[in-house]
């Protein structure tokens, strides 16, 4: 399944809200997130401004709007990503080697 | 037992004080039945239960789950559901008992429901908050895929309702289970995964060799039974229903003491009327493993009883399943054709296919006449549900019936329409074509007024509009004469768009006389064509919001009559309007409901355009693909009306980036040659748009610079007022002294991101420079993640308005406001009103909020 790194932007005055919310918030996101097979992997979360950088699995950009908009959360930017880990030894050892 | 949560959210839901809905799902043997069960049994009196199931009778008959509880009924709907009239009648009857009530209605196993029921259920579903009553259906979460039709179902349902899943029990679920039982928890779990029924089975029978499958763990039992034991489980499970006691007792004097041996063993379960399987896992597993004789002679017992007792008529369908299996094949015919027939009387179109279907394995049985017929008739139900492939074969073995030569054109001037529905332009023309040559020279007949309609209905679709104005004045005039409405219909509707295409507004009034005749005379699918070609021409004459209203009405109803296949194109014409007129979040939510439904060509092409845009626009990854698939899908299907759309789409993409010039300017080139042929003005404006974007050279060019700039103000007013908001900014950016800040901002506030991109490329093209990046639209997290909408609500009940009150200031029906309210007390975890505004003035995070 692709993987999306999306950006959710809030506003300026409010602090990033994960770090608030509830167990029950994280649950029921979690579950919503389930009903439409998304996976939330994990955050990054932005120093200076009021920004998350959401790295999630899910079948579609769609998809993950359609979670969001469930979820009340906004979405500025969704960007595919695939990993690249910069360890030389794994080039060696890859498979066909 | 794992399950206290799942019980506790069905309690809340049930003693809601509004109406509601529940889907409880969960794979089979998870434990459905049983937790609805202790729902009942923790339910006071002020509470009615009626609780009834369907049945994998092959296709069921028509509210087979009614007939479980029709003594519960008030007598209206009784004789309605027994008569077999109409649906709309039981529709009614139902929701009037709902609101008369505080009633919790059950429906179980809706993967196996008839049309009819899973209709019904839709309907409910739409009106139940005007109730105190729950609607609770369950269903195996496995069906769901395969089920396309339960699946249109629960995503209808799906915002509003509330769901429950049962998931397979836990290592420690299954160790409380075994505790005290000489088993090991562990291995249990590892082969069971979990599903309760399947560990119930093991842990009853703990000195057995774990078994690797449910399958084994019934066979297991079944193995130590008497014959006369086996027959009657065997009976029960082909029964698929109650089996009446009468007949265990014909199987001899001592039948019952072998059905209480049955019934011990965990197998059956009794009354003292009738006996079951104990559930559906055990059910399946002796299906599978019943030997094929004895299966034939229980079909034969069966069929022998309930022909002498021929009721109402879910029980011609159940006939003609035992006839079936008993391999009686004039009976299996007699049958298939009467539950066909009474099937699609009630406008059960699916279950009428199948029985027609089966009556077709019979017909050698038939003479020609008859087959001819009936072939015709099963093509007509097949094309109803969607099945147009069979549809188009069913047709074309009319053909090879044939004698004569006028027989042979008639026959397949029926598979040009059935080939047409299927959207194969080239296809239907030849049988068309074919047709027409023979049948001209006799008199008018249907089949003549069907193949100028299928023509017309090309020459329409390839750009032709003078050519499809004739042939379908033609058509509709003959279709008349021999009294054909649902030709004169479709006729009448293909003439009246080719004429607003051609730029002729009397177009109108045609297709409105198509809307009328064909809702007048209930010839439903002719009167869907004919509200989405209606809705159709509203939007080429670029009155959307008269397209939006028109698209509504259509989509209710086809929704309302089970016609899939208009019903998913109707609501793909909504999601095409959504995402041009700038409503992004709902068009979602309609794509969501149609991606991967099984439609005709063209409206799989508008779906796949559609969702292209989309990403396109919003500046999503994947847009490339799905511009790709739209180009290709769209010239496998010819058609001009979805040629110029592709096009577009292609020149927006190159506009955007994402895909090269190159391979976009030989398709503009081949295209505006023949919008210039055909004379249609619409679709060359929509063209050179996007042309002058690229820099591609347009008919309409060659304007002074200062010009052009005037020319782009006097577009962005006609697109605002035509609600084309990309589109407007895009204007409003070609202006003399653009506010380029107050474009930029107002795009991204869309969630445009991607046209932002476009239009940057564009002006710097253009020598514009320093062009600004724009604010960008931030979202507040609000508490309890309430929607914006939401906190509105709650800002309001805090100040002490009544729900009509909110209605009134928010410009919002009193119904959504009390579905807003319903949803801030769940979210907030409140049960009244007043707790909740207790809570935000409390709150000083909510304080800062609520006075915003």
């Amino acid at each position: 399944m692709p993987r999306y790194l999306v950006e959710r932007a809030f506003s300026e005055d409010a602090d990033v809200p994960y770090r608030f919310w509830s167990i029950e918030r994280f649950i029921e996101v979690i579950s919503c997130n389930s009903d439409r097979r998304v996976t939330w992997i994990h955050s990054y979360i932005s120093a200076d401004r009021p920004s998350v950088f959401d790295l999630v699995e899910a079948p579609s950009p769609e998809a993950v709007r359609l979670t969001a908009r469930s979820n009340g959360l906004p979405v500025d930017r969704i960007i595919e990503v695939t990993t690249f880990d910069p360890y030389p030894y794994r080039m060696l050892t890859g498979p066909g080697q | 037992m794992e399950r206290e949560e799942q019980l506790f959210r069905l309690q809340t839901a049930v003693s809601s004080r509004t109406g509601n809905v529940v889907l409880l799902s969960g794979e089979a043997g998870s434990g459905k039945t049983s937790i609805l069960s202790l729902l009942k049994e923790g339910l006071d009196h002020r509470y009615r239960v009626l609780s009834a199931a369907c049945e994998p009778v092959g296709v069921p008959a028509g509210f087979a789950p009614l007939f479980d509880i029709l003594d519960e009924l008030p007598p209206t709907v009784r004789s309605d559901v027994k008569g077999g009239s109409g649906r709309t009648a039981v529709q009614a009857g139902v929701l009037e008992m709902l609101r008369s009530d505080r009633l919790v209605l059950i429906l179980e196993d809706i993967h196996w429901a008839d049309e009819a029921t899973l209709g019904l259920i839709r309907y409910l579903g739409r009106r139940i908050e005007s109730t105190m009553s729950c609607l609770i259906v369950t269903y195996r979460t496995e069906e769901l895929p395969l089920n396309p039709v339960l699946a249109l179902v629960v995503a209808d349902l799906g915002p509003s309702a509330n769901r429950v899943e049962l998931p397979p029990l836990t290592l420690a679920g299954v160790e409380q289970l075994a505790r005290g039982v000489a088993v090991d928890p562990a291995r249990v779990y590892a082969v069971t995964l979990g599903n309760p029924f399947f560990v119930g089975e093991v842990i009853a029978n703990p000195d057995s060799v774990v078994p690797k499958s449910v399958g084994d763990a019934v066979q297991a039992r079944v193995g130590l039974l008497s014959d006369m034991a086996r027959e009657l489980i065997y009976m029960a499970a082909i029964s698929r229903d109650f089996v009446p006691i009468e007949l265990a007792e014909e199987l001899g004097r001592d039948a019952s003491e072998h059905l209480d041996i049955a019934v011990q063993r965990g197998l059956l379960v009794a009354t003292p009327q009738n006996f079951s399987c104990r559930h559906d896992l055990i059910r399946e597993s002796l299906l599978d493993s019943a030997p094929p004789t004895v299966k034939r002679g229980i079909h034969r017992r069966l069929l022998a009883f309930y022909e002498g007792r021929v009721g109402h008529n879910s029980d011609i369908a159940r006939l003609a399943y035992h006839a079936i299996g008993a391999g009686d094949e004039s009976a299996a015919l007699r049958y298939s054709l009467r539950a066909a027939e009474d099937a699609s009387a009630s406008g059960a179109h699916r279950q009428s296919a199948f029985h027609l279907a089966n009556a077709l394995e019979y017909r050698e049985l038939l003479d020609r006449t008859s087959l001819r017929r009936i072939l015709l008739d099963a093509a007509k139900e097949h094309l109803l549900v969607n099945a147009f492939r069979r549809a188009t074969e069913m047709a074309s073995a009319r053909v090879r019936l044939a004698e004569g030569p006028e027989e042979e054109a008639a026959a397949r001037a029926w598979v040009s329409y059935f080939i047409c529905r299927e959207n194969d332009l080239a296809g239907a023309r030849s049988e068309a074509e074919a047709a027409l040559v023979t049948l001209r020279r006799g008199p008018g007949s249907e089949e003549l007024a069907i193949a100028a309609y299928v023509l017309a209905w090309i020459e329409l679709h390839e750009g032709r509009f003078g050519e499809a104005i004739s042939l379908s004045d033609w058509s509709s005039g003959l279709a008349e004469e021999v009294g054909s409405v649902s030709v004169e219909v479709h006729a009448l509707a293909a003439g009246g768009l080719a004429r607003v295409q051609a730029g002729d507004l009397g177009g109108l009034e045609v297709l409105e006389r198509a809307v009328r005749i064909g809702l007048e005379h209930e010839s439903v699918e002719a009167a869907s064509y004919a509200l989405v070609y209606r809705a159709a021409a509203a939007w080429i004459l670029g009155r959307l919001d008269e397209a939006r209203t028109l698209i509504w009405k259509a989509v209710d109803y086809t929704m309302e009559r089970e016609l899939d296949a208009w019903y998913v194109a109707s609501i793909a014409m909504m999601a095409d309007l959504d995402v041009a007129t700038g409503r992004w979040a709902e068009a979602d939510a309609n794509l969501e409901r149609v991606i991967g439904q099984r439609t005709c060509k063209s409206t799989e092409i508008q779906i796949t355009r559609a969702a292209a845009t989309l990403r396109l626009r919003r500046g999503d990854p994947g847009a490339l693909e799905l511009v790709d698939e739209t180009l290709i899908k769209a010239d496998d299907y010819g058609g001009y009306d979805e040629l110029v759309p592709a096009c577009l789409l292609a020149m927006e993409a190159a506009w955007v980036g994402v895909m090269e010039l190159d391979k976009v300017a030989p398709r503009f080139d081949a295209l505006a040659e023949v919008l210039e042929l055909n004379g249609d003005r619409v679709g060359r404006s929509r063209l050179s748009f996007w042309a002058r974007r690229l820099g591609l050279p347009t008919p309409t060019q060659s304007i002074a610079h200062g010009d052009q700039a005037e020319a782009a103000a006097l577009e962005a007013d006609r697109f605002e007022r035509l609600g084309m908001p990309v589109e407007e900014a895009i204007s409003r950016a070609m202006v003399a002294q653009p506010d380029l800040e107050g474009v930029v901002s107002a795009l991204l506030r869309m969630g445009a991101a991607g046209v932002v991109r476009g239009l940057r490329r564009e002006l710097q093209r253009g020598g514009v420079r320093n062009i600004p990046r724009g604010e960008r639209p931030t979202t507040r997290e609000h508490p309890g993640g309430l929607t914006e909408r939401q906190v509105e609500v709650l800002g309001l009940i805090t100040a002490g308005s009544s729900n009509a009150e909110i209605a009134d200031r928010l410009f919002i029906s009193e119904k959504t406001v009390s579905h807003h309210v319903s949803a801030i007390l769940a979210k907030l975890n409140v049960t009244t009103r007043l707790q909740a505004a207790a809570l935000a003035n409390e709150s000083g995070w909510f304080r800062a909020l609520v006075a915003k």
